[in-house]
């Protein structure tokens, strides 16, 4: 017979392969660490930095302007850690190119410095971005900053590029290292003012 | 100003632009196009890349060329690091494979991820490697085992190089800092390279200083001692991906690549003594690499598919 989760725990403490603090009954144990492991989370992969990081970019939640081209773009998601705790005040470094596939080297176009909030949550306004010939894939850059945990550098893909072909799962692309960095696209409102969403959920490592 | 010229028809070749003279050295023959060219420290060998990891390896001046192969992925300008006592080629797929000089393979390292730099000490002891996602790593290469990682705020190093007999190990990182490291790996120092990313360096002859150019565009001359930084060039508007030190005095020739295709966009040359950062008249899409020996920086070009010109810039 295949023991459950919760039975092989207090078999565990049974045989005193798990020890017990003064005061912590098996009970409060066993469903203490059940709900430690229910709240763990995969760390989000990690991609490369480069190369066109800046620092300094200003503290805005919207990156677009007025007239710029391209599909507007909402991004929301959450910072947390692996042991699943939400990390407010979290730093988030983000930075991508235009529509049409450029960087700003001498500006801070289209990079912003953001604050997790409550919770841990974050949000920005952008445009999807455009392709550009040495990178195959739409990307974001993010860089996560928050004290006692390692610094997450990873990139946001987009399940709607046309290099996908619809099945990010089937059709993976060397340019893209974790098809868990591929974000399903929402797009909402009427055809005059399409707009398209996404969420990111960025888990760090503890140091 | 190099006297020995390997092919004299040449001469009436030889072009002074922007104060700098271009001189024929030697002409190499490939079997087809190369991607990019890398000259080793000491300036023996060119090696070539073509495909995915066809590699050939020519001495200099007499153009003799081998071939070297047993290495699988895509090699770029990064996987190619070579001096006097051997030769490393790293790809895409993190295997990096030490060759000594007379091209026999001496040793293989599994990084994980992809190799963004390599540098070989001058007397072929330790290898310093990076890849895309780690900061600088240095292995003894008769025991083949890693002796320390160094240390970035984020990000990974982009640029190594190694002076005084393999006790300072300069780094560019990508967290736009540039490090100092001594041989057993303790921080001597963390300097700001500046705003953006900075992508490669080079140390001059005596190893007191190196230059450093990336993302901005701009070349900076630090203190190797310090890491404090002495001067800066205006920039030349495109990312800078590789530069090289001359041999002799300050002079500094840099690749610059376009930020949106990364195709070549210009050779940009700078005395930090005075001058102002120039653009060297020679057609940046035929330049497939540079590097210098003991007297002349030197330039690797491709005239035709299989035809390549090596130039000394003085």
């Amino acid at each position: 017979m295949e023991l459950s989760r919760r039975d092989l725990l207090y078999k565990c403490i049974a045989l005193g392969v798990v020890k017990l603090g003064v005061g912590l009954s098996p009970g409060l144990a066993v469903e203490a660490w059940l709900r430690a492991e229910k709240m763990a989370r995969q760390a989000t992969p990690i991609d490369q930095l480069g190369p066109f990081y800046k620092k300094g970019a200003p503290n805005t939640v919207v990156l677009r302007s007025a007239g710029d081209p391209g599909l507007a773009l909402a991004v929301a998601g959450a910072v947390y850690n692996t042991r699943g705790e939400e990390l407010p005040g979290a730093k988030i470094e983000i930075w991508q190119t235009n529509s049409l596939g450029h960087y700003d080297l001498s500006g801070y176009r289209y990079r912003a410095t953001l604050l997790a909030g409550a919770k841990g949550a974050y949000d920005f306004q952008s445009v999807i971005p455009g392709h550009y010939p040495a990178r195959v894939c739409q990307h974001i850059h993010f860089l996560v900053s928050a004290p006692g945990h390692k610094p997450l550098v990873t990139q946001m893909y987009f399940g709607s590029d046309p290099v996908f072909k619809g099945d990010p799962a089937k059709n993976p692309n060397d340019d893209c290292p974790s098809v868990e960095l591929v974000r399903p696209i929402l797009l909402t409102d009427q055809p005059e003012t399409m707009s398209a969403r996404a969420t990111f959920e960025l888990v760090m490592e503890t140091l | 100003m190099r006297t020995a010229f390997a092919f004299g028809v040449w001469l009436s070749l030889t072009s002074a632009v922007c104060g700098q003279v271009v001189q024929p050295f030697a002409k190499l023959e490939a079997p087809g196009a190369l991607n990019f060219a890398v000259v080793c420290d000491g300036g023996e060998r060119v090696v070539g890349v073509a495909g995915e990891h066809d590699v050939s390896v020519w001495s200099l001046p007499s153009g003799a060329r081998r071939i070297v192969g047993g290495l699988k992925g895509h090699i770029s300008t990064n996987g190619v690091a070579c001096n006097r006592k051997g030769l490393a080629l790293g790809s895409n797929t993190g295997t990096v494979v030490i060759f000594d000089a007379a091209g026999t393979e001496r040793r293989r390292i599994e990084l994980k991820g992809e190799v963004a730099a390599l540098a070989f000490s001058a007397d072929g002891s330790f290898l310093a490697t990076a890849t895309i996602y780690s900061p600088v790593q240095i292995w003894d290469l008769a025991s083949g085992k890693l002796q320390w990682t160094g240390s970035t705020d984020f990000g990974n190093t982009a640029g190594i190089r190694i002076a005084h007999g393999g006790n300072l190990i300069v780094v560019a990182d990508g967290d736009t800092h540039v490090r100092g490291y001594d041989r057993k790996g303790k921080l001597l120092y963390t300097a700001e390279a500046g705003l953006l990313e900075p992508f490669d360096l080079s140390l001059s002859a005596d190893g007191k200083t190196f230059a450093v150019a990336g993302a901005e565009g701009a070349i900076a001359l630090h203190d190797a001692a310090t890491g404090k930084m002495l001067k800066k060039s205006a920039s030349s508007g495109n990312p800078i991906f590789a530069l090289a030190m001359a041999p002799q005095g300050m002079k500094v020739i840099a690749f610059e690549l376009d930020d949106f295709r990364m195709d070549p966009a210009g050779i940009a040359y700078w005395n930090p003594e005075g001058g102002e950062l120039k653009n060297l008249k020679v057609d940046a899409k035929t330049l497939l690499g540079f590097g210098k020996d003991d007297k002349s920086l030197l330039l690797v070009r491709q005239d035709a598919p299989g035809k390549i010109s090596v130039e000394s810039v003085e």
